[in-house]
């Protein structure tokens, strides 16, 4: 079947997009990107060391992932005006995840400066993805601007929450004519699959992963609930009903006077 | 004339004049291709780093990526 995700003219396989932090070393790292089937990853941009020499997060990747650098961190338009274009030089590409935070203890979006960021860098030729607030209005106003897909919170950054309004998701879908793709607050693989259900087209995570117990193994799992979330959405489930149908006719049922 | 610049927060003292010497001087590897640099919050091309001069008082980034969410 041919259902490829496509992000300007950038065109994925598959709907799981994965960060890259937070886990015990590289080597599970690794594992856990190959098996969850991404071909996307997010890196963050920092001050190299004065001190020793950084290793290089590509070098470990090999050059195996399409690379999405975030602005994470950053609290104004200036910061992560400033972070998409370095990121932009080190990295030679226009994807930038953007993100432009409210406040440390929450890791929310700060909208007030989320949109003229993004809008700023549309017109600077970035392809823009930003992690926003499920908040319909907002995400229109992102798409409106020119932002290349939306990044709605299912909850907030490393809760493992899972998605906290689906009925704001699903208006977002409704009215999206841009890809949605979920970012943030996922914990499971049945986060993901209820995402998908919905009608999103992609899902970013990284916490739920990396820190699971069994990193290479839930990656797994989230590699099956994309997938199982985006069939059951595409082949049509049946409408919720009040009253039950019985699934066995009556016809022939035996009869105890 | 030695050049008082700060470089990623720190005051450093620069002999360079050059964005590329400067790299060397406080032995970064300019030869890596995924650091970026940024002066008083402009970003320098790489194409740019021999010729572009550096000052006194300037206030500069070097960046490079790492893993993130």
């Amino acid at each position: 079947m041919n259902d490829l995700l496509s992000i300007e003219k950038k065109k994925f396989k598959s709907r799981l997009f994965m960060g890259t932090s937070k886990y015990p070393n590289y080597e599970i790292l690794l594992k856990a990107l190959k098996v969850s089937g991404t071909e996307a990853v997010t890196v963050a941009i920092r001050r190299i060391s004065l001190k020793k020499n950084d290793e290089n997060i590509l070098d470990i990747l090999k050059k195996d992932y399409f690379i999405i650098p975030n602005t994470a961190g950053c609290y104004t338009v200036k910061e992560a005006v400033l972070t998409a274009k370095l990121a932009r030089e080190a990295l030679e590409t226009n994807f930038v995840k953007l993100e432009v935070i409210g406040d440390d203890e929450n890791l929310l979006p700060d909208v007030e400066n989320l949109i003229p960021a993004a809008k700023e860098l549309v017109n600077n030729n970035f392809v823009v993805l930003p992690y926003c607030n499920d908040d319909p209005i907002v995400c229109k106003k992102l798409e409106d601007i020119g932002c290349a897909a939306i990044m709605p919170l299912a909850a907030p950054i490393g809760t493992g929450m899972g998605i906290q309004n689906d009925y704001n998701l699903r208006i977002i879908v409704d009215n999206a004519n841009i890809p949605v793709i979920v970012d943030a607050g996922v914990g499971t693989a049945s986060d993901v699959a209820v995402a998908m259900e919905i009608g999103c087209d992609g899902v970013l995570l990284n916490t739920a992963v990396a820190e699971a117990h069994n990193p290479v193994m839930m990656a797994s799992a989230m590699a099956k609930g994309i997938v199982a979330g985006r069939e059951a959405f595409l082949a049509g489930r049946i409408s919720k009903k009040f009253h039950a149908k019985a699934s066995t006719t009556n016809k022939g049922k035996i009869k105890i006077n | 004339m030695i050049k008082k610049l700060k470089i990623n927060g720190n005051n450093l003292p620069i002999k360079s004049h050059t964005i590329l010497n400067m790299l060397k001087e406080i032995r970064v590897n300019s030869k890596n291709n995924n650091i970026a640099v940024a002066v008083n919050y402009e970003v320098v091309q790489k194409t740019k780093w021999t010729d572009y001069k550096i000052k006194s008082g300037d206030i500069i980034e070097i960046v490079r990526p790492l893993k993130g969410g």
